[in-house]
């Protein structure tokens, strides 16, 4: 055991322990921080790995933009924070699937490549990563600028107030086809500017056929 | 001063001309891109013409430009011309923008459907052979018969529910600027992911077409049926894009290499672990499954195809199938052909249950989407039939199979949003009594996309469920395509007793006429006029169908 | 090259146990005579307001957390391109243009819709 493993150990240890938390703790907002401090586990192993890059982008973009998104969610959707469990009767079920599939994977990966020690453990750097992306994945990196894209877009679009949802709604048996007068209340800069003078609703355009 | 200019641009230009060679191979999936950017920023025109008047330029002359440099003058320049023309007119005018805005993304549409033929007719056949295939970008594009039978089902399809959505869309004030934008982008995603080569590409392609569908599904802000579906198809797809991932990676483990041809070479090889593959490629299923429906994967689509906006819908059912069989194609054929013997009879179990499941479950189904979604259901199933017979028929049969369906599902849920518009409710078959002598027209072309999705003769759905039949028969799997008679015969009974209900019965007089517009008219008549033309005469397309069976390995 | 991020962990261990010592030793250690006035919460001196129960929590942090998460994306794609920059050429420089012209347009669109708009 070197001095290698015994600090990938206690890695380990500290994010396996965080993750055990995280499915197991009663209050939401505590699973929420127990996952921060897992997916901080995670940079830790890719620091053991030496790659030293990908832990950073994990500590900045999951810890500080997915972990904080979850909080906010949390507390955007007033979740139940309290002492109950959460969860439902599950557990046993739960646990017996987790646990064959943590036996099975990593028997699988063990008698596949157990038998091999690698001489040194070298992490890709920022600039192997670099030319990687920019010299062989060209095509997967323009189309994540779309998936950027897109998820803005959805993000601005599904975030906006629309008139009836102030928080409280009816229940409708039918499908709501919007037939009242939509006031946009919000944080828009523009007014309706797509919906001005448009062709008046509800009013078909050529008549039923005979 | 010239000269050093000269000296100074040549290498630029010299390391720019490959390039162009190179992308030309995504010369069709640039103008929908553009036209994406160009209509965002259009949408935010009011009152800032000149901040959107100026990147909005910049882009068309920058893709125009491009499209010259690879010798397509003529669309290169039109590309130009349209760029500078639509800020400028919605600028112009500013009332009427949402049909400036439809008519833009058709014409990106258009120009995509111009630009794949002339890459079929450069790249792909260029002699009278067969189509030969492309490899670009350092494996990770394929541009071949899969591609290129891909990109046309899904430019068609989002160009006819264009038509087909947008009074539809105005009355049920989704109008926003947006729809336009994220049509686009998904259709890039979707002609992104026919084209994909390697697993990373698959999955961002798969990710960008799926997170726009999930925004527009929610589009019906005031729906709850709409959120709800949103949130389930977000929800499940977040699950199953996980899983596929997982697949993914235990790929790579087991190979070592992300290339799908490199992946092929090395499962065949000792030193590979095959049990670890064997797991990925089940994980892999499963993630795949999801997005084609496929039982037992399928549970979210009824209630995703109910809540959408059905023009969405319409989309989803069509271009979603097409796109993701792409994939499966990809990954089946090429990727793992060496495990075989395990993946045929575990498709060839699942195709059985999804093609009995969708069919008898959409039995005792009351509202027409959901019987249409379980109709999509099975149509998946008969799709695998393809898959499964591993062979250059059962290729070319799945893709025609799924540009079939398409058109056929398409006018289908063109003639429901006409139903819809009626009573603003659910369209339960009761709505249909009488349609047959209230709209004859409407209630013709809802009974011929029927026939066409049931496969009865001298439609086009026909020809595709014979040539699917045909591949399975020819690879052995003669069980599979008795179930798959067997459940077109049930899938019969409820498309003849829809067609029954609208020609036989009594109309009700209190319900009024369908609402048909002019673009929904359009739409559906050219889905019409398709199945009727590639079921009567289908030889052409099939000759060239017949030779897509080239692909990048 | 992991050696470099051992005053790191050193900095965590520290941190870590300072914290929770004091917590610990205050706690073992410290006198415990509770009344009102010091278990109520701390308002600079005025009286403790009702919680405002009904108030929703505001979206627009939430839009600000996702609207940070998708440029922080694309920041990170841009490091390992800025330490190849030499390397990549004019190849380069046009795909990150081209990565950076997308999510410019996607920038201009929030702009344009109020996305940065805090009220």
């Amino acid at each position: 055991m070197t001095g290698h493993d015994a600090v990938f150990l206690l890695v380990a240890l500290f994010t396996g322990g965080a993750a055990l938390l995280t499915v197991t703790s009663k209050n939401l907002f505590h699973a929420a921080l127990f996952l921060a401090a897992t997916l901080a586990g995670i940079a830790g192993v890719f620091l053991v790995l030496r790659a030293d890059f990908l832990a950073l982008v994990q500590l900045v973009v999951y810890v500080g933009a997915v972990a904080v998104l979850f909080l906010f969610g949390l507390m955007v959707t007033r979740a139940p924070i309290g002492r109950e469990a959460l969860d439902g009767q599950n557990r046993g079920l739960a646990l017996a699937v987790s646990g064959t599939l943590f036996v099975v994977l990593s028997g699988l990966i063990i008698q596949s490549f157990g038998g091999v020690r690698a001489a040194e453990v070298t992490g890709p750097g920022i600039r192997e990563i670099g030319i990687a992306i920019f010299a062989h994945w060209v095509l997967p990196f323009e189309l994540l600028s779309m998936l950027l894209l897109a998820a803005l877009i959805g993000a601005i679009l599904l975030a906006r107030r629309e008139s009836g949802e102030s928080g409280e709604e009816s229940v409708e048996r039918r499908i709501d086809f919007g037939d009242e007068p939509s006031t946009e209340a919000g944080a828009q800069a523009l007014p309706a500017a797509d919906t001005a003078g448009e062709l008046p609703a509800g009013e078909p355009v050529a008549g039923g056929e005979r | 001063m010239s000269t050093s200019l000269l000296s100074a641009v040549t290498p630029l230009l010299a390391q720019i001309a490959p390039v162009s060679v190179e992308w030309s191979a995504v010369a069709p999936e640039l103008l929908p891109t553009a036209m994406a950017l160009v209509l965002l920023l259009v949408a935010i025109a009011r009152g800032r013409e000149l901040i959107v008047a100026v990147p909005a330029a910049l882009i068309a002359a920058a893709v125009g430009i491009w499209l010259i440099s690879m010798a397509v003058v003529v669309p290169g320049a039109v590309v130009i011309a349209v760029g500078f023309a639509l800020p400028a007119s919605a600028v112009a005018f500013p009332r009427r923008q949402s049909l400036i805005r439809a008519f833009s993304a058709a014409a990106a549409l258009v120009g995509a459907l111009v630009l794949t033929g002339w890459q079929y007719a450069t790249v792909l056949a260029p002699t009278a052979g067969g189509m030969t295939s492309q490899e670009a970008l350092q494996g990770a594009l394929a541009n071949d018969g899969i591609a290129f039978f891909t990109r046309v089902t899904v430019y068609l399809s989002a160009l006819l529910i264009l038509p087909i959505g947008y009074g539809y869309l105005q009355e049920r004030r989704i109008n926003r600027a947006e729809v336009e934008p994220l049509l686009l982008l998904t259709v890039v995603g979707m002609a992104a992911l026919g084209t994909a080569n390697d697993l990373i590409t698959m999955f961002v392609a798969l990710e960008v077409l799926s997170i726009a569908l999930y925004v527009l599904s929610g589009l019906a802000r005031r729906d709850r049926r709409s959120q709800e579906a949103s949130l389930k198809y977000f929800v499940l797809g977040a699950v199953s894009s996980a899983i596929l991932l997982y697949g993914m990676a235990l790929v790579y483990v087991a190979t070592g290499s992300l290339d799908l041809a490199g992946i092929g070479s090395s499962i065949g090889l000792v030193t590979t672990p095959r049990v670890v593959a064997a797991l990925g490629l089940a994980l892999v299923t499963v993630g795949i499954g999801f997005k084609i429906s496929l039982a037992p994967f399928h549970f979210w689509t009824p209630d995703v195809y109910q809540g959408a906006p059905t023009n969405i819908t319409a989309f989803m059912a069509a271009a979603t199938k097409a796109a993701g069989f792409a994939a499966v194609l990809r990954l089946y054929m090429v990727a793992f052909p060496a495990l075989e013997s395990l993946w045929v009879p575990i498709l060839a179990g699942l195709a059985a249950i999804t093609m009995l499941y969708g069919a008898i479950v959409a039995l005792v189904q009351g509202d027409l989407k959901r019987i249409l979604a379980y109709s999509a259901i099975t149509h998946a199933g008969y799709a695998i039939i393809g898959v499964t017979a591993n062979s250059d028929a059962g290729l070319t049969s799945t893709l025609w199979y799924l540009l079939t369906y398409a058109i056929g599902t398409i006018g289908a849920f063109g003639c429901v949003i006409a139903l819809e518009r009626r009573r603003r409710g659910e369209v339960t078959l009761k709505e249909l009594r009488g349609l047959g002598r209230t709209s004859p027209l409407l209630a013709g072309i809802l009974a011929l996309s029927l026939l066409s999705l049931a496969g009865i003769p001298a439609t086009a759905g026909f020809i595709g469920k014979l040539l699917v039949f045909q591949a399975g028969i020819a690879a052995g799997l003669t069980w599979l395509v008795i179930i798959g008679v067997l459940s077109s015969v049930i899938a019969a009974f409820f498309y003849l007793r829809i067609a029954a209900t609208m020609f036989l019965e009594e109309p009700d007089p209190e319900r009024g006429l369908p609402v048909v517009s002019t673009g929904l008219s359009l739409g559906v008549s050219v889905a019409a006029t398709l199945i009727i033309y590639l079921g009567v005469y289908p030889q052409p397309f099939l000759q060239i169908v017949e030779t897509a069976a080239a692909l990048v390995r | 090259m992991l050696a470099e991020f051992l005053p790191i962990l050193l900095l965590f261990v520290l941190a870590t146990a300072f914290a929770g010592g004091s917590l610990l030793v205050s706690s073992l250690v410290g006198p415990r005579m509770p009344n009102p006035t010091k278990l109520s919460a701390y308002e600079c001196g005025n009286e403790p307001l009702a919680e405002v129960q009904s108030a929703r929590f505001p979206v627009k942090f939430y839009m600000v957390a996702m609207l940070f998460l998708i440029f922080d994306i694309e920041a990170v794609f841009i490091f390992p391109w800025a330490v190849v920059f030499r390397e990549l050429g004019w190849f380069g420089l046009g795909q990150m243009a081209l990565f950076i012209a997308i999510l410019g347009v996607a920038f201009i669109y929030e702009i344009g819709r109020g996305g940065l708009e805090w009220d």
